[in-house]
């Protein structure tokens, strides 16, 4: 039998908070961290509604000095989390072997807001003299390389970039060094900051993002622009953020004292082999099946669903079907719950983030709502509406789907349940 | 020999691009590798700064004789001398 792998930190930074702790709260209070920002001007961004993490990062008094240099959010936002989880799992006051630790952390678009801003640079100078930081900052294994480099860790490192999938395929990355005895400990997660003209505008133009609109309930309320699963969803927020989960092999925490807060049972990855953007409802249940099939989990002890929701009509259409498909009967007693709501969409964070917040599920027994929840008539599970619930839960499932086709699930047990 | 502003303002370039922590003191005679541990990456980074900061170009063939903090305030007076002239 394979040796049971654990969680034993994480940590979060989103537009709710600059850590777990309030991000958690906020979510728990139903409330929105989407606003209006100044800093998306009219003139160069189609929207301006988006949930960004404030006074945090590079030039502002909570810059990580460690790590200045490189002034891409992606990285800052990334080692942020990262340091939350690593503080968490207990792990720094311990005798233990770096070389056995991995790093897994990845991103979609990594530097994109430092390229911006050189290629800007290079613009007014009129010089084609670039920055000798922009390269590192902007490729996407340096998030994982300077969090190596600054909490001391040497084993294996990958960086995941699966769009919208690449924090839940992270977990499932550095869950498989730990299978295959190449690491005791990892240290998964993803960082995403990609506010720059082309990617807001592109997500725009591709009518993925919430557009304006004279009657939009958000015109009124900005914490309402984003709304999975109601009849009214027209698209998601774009958000930054980050998050971080430490795993260990359950001998590994035992040999370290570390203190086990969650398991993580099993996992999938797979292939829409579809479409650049659009999901593939038959492989989104495959994927989900398979998570389950290999945890040895049945449908119906499935506590809790952390859904990819997105609220885009498309996405919580077929989300919703594939949940009806696997889960059957019982899917209407499934309760199931997209935070997207609260935090928009932090693309390649958002999973590594929704990892966390299972852990915290599972850890207080409570299942965060979906907020600005208005019925659609096709869409009839229980979204958790609108209001955090209090629910006995062991087994929590979390999924998560990126353009490209790719999707993941991972599936976390209440330790010692 | 370059002015004391020009000096003072030639260092805080310096460490603001180099991310030199603020009870690190920079002197005129502060050396850029040697004193200040400025490695040759956050080098081309403190160059592209004075560039900016002061709109001159850097000639790579002076790169050499700038190895202390008044060697490019120096440099940056000869500039924009020239640049007046």
């Amino acid at each position: 039998m394979s040796e049971r792998i654990v969680v034993v930190g994480h940590g979060a930074v989103t537009c709710l908070g600059r850590g777990m702790d309030a991000t958690w709260d906020g979510l728990i209070a139903g409330r929105s961290g989407i606003r209006r920002h100044a800093s998306l001007p009219a003139e160069s961004f189609l929207t301006d509604l988006a949930g960004m993490v404030t006074e945090f990062g590079p030039g502002t008094p909570t810059e990580d000095s460690a790590i200045a240099k490189l002034s891409a959010r992606y990285l800052h936002l990334a080692m942020a989390s990262a340091r939350e989880a690593w503080a968490d799992s207990g792990c720094e006051g311990r005798e233990f072997d770096r070389n056995r630790v991995a790093v897994v952390v990845g991103s979609a678009f990594g530097g994109v807001d430092l390229l911006d801003a050189e290629q800007a640079r290079m613009s007014r100078r009129k010089s084609l003299a670039a920055s000798p930081y922009l390269v590192p900052g902007l490729i996407v294994n340096q998030a994982g390389g300077q969090i190596a480099q600054h909490l001391g860790l040497y084993g294996p490192s990958v960086a995941p970039a699966n769009a919208c999938a690449s924090g839940g395929h992270a977990v499932a990355l550095g869950a498989m060094f730990l299978r295959s005895g190449e690491a005791d400990i990892a240290l998964c997660g993803a960082g995403e900051s990609s506010f720059t003209p082309p990617i807001v505008n592109g997500f725009a133009t591709m009518k993925a993002l919430l557009g304006r609109k004279p009657e939009d309930r958000s015109e009124t309320d900005p914490g309402q622009a984003s709304r999975p699963f109601s009849i009214d969803r027209a698209g998601f927020v774009l958000a930054e953020g980050s998050g971080a989960i430490v795993l260990a092999t359950e001998s590994a925490a035992r040999r370290y004292d570390l203190h086990i807060q969650a398991e993580l049972l099993g996992w999938a990855i797979n292939s829409d082999g579809y479409h650049m953007a659009m999901p593939n409802g038959e492989r989104i249940v495959q994927c989900l099946r398979t998570a389950l099939e290999r945890s040895s989990v049945r449908p119906g002890d499935v506590g809790y669903y952390n859904a990819h929701g997105t609220s885009t009509v498309v996405n919580d259409r077929v989300e919703t079907q594939a949940i009806k498909e696997v889960f059957g009967d019982r899917a209407r007693d499934l309760p199931l719950s997209s935070i997207k709501g609260a935090l928009g969409h932090s693309l390649g964070a958002a999973s590594a983030i929704e990892a966390a917040v299972c852990v915290r599920v599972l850890r207080d027994q409570i299942l965060p709502p979906t907020i600005n929840h208005c019925p659609d008539p096709e869409l009839d599970l229980d979204y958790i509406p609108n209001t955090a619930r209090s629910a006995p839960v062991d087994i929590v499932m979390s999924a998560s789907f990126g353009f490209g086709g790719t999707n993941n699930a991972l599936i976390f047990r209440r330790w010692n349940s | 020999m370059s002015s004391p502003s020009l000096v003072a303002e030639v260092a805080d370039a310096v460490r603001s691009a180099a991310k030199i922590p603020s009870n690190v003191a920079i002197t005129d005679n502060s050396r850029l590798i040697d004193d200040l541990n400025i490695d040759s990456l956050d080098l081309v980074g403190v160059l592209l700064q004075i560039q900016d900061h002061f709109d001159i170009v850097i000639d790579d063939d002076a790169v050499p004789t700038l190895s202390t903090v008044s060697d490019l305030a120096r440099y940056v007076a000869q500039q924009r001398g020239a640049a007046a002239a």
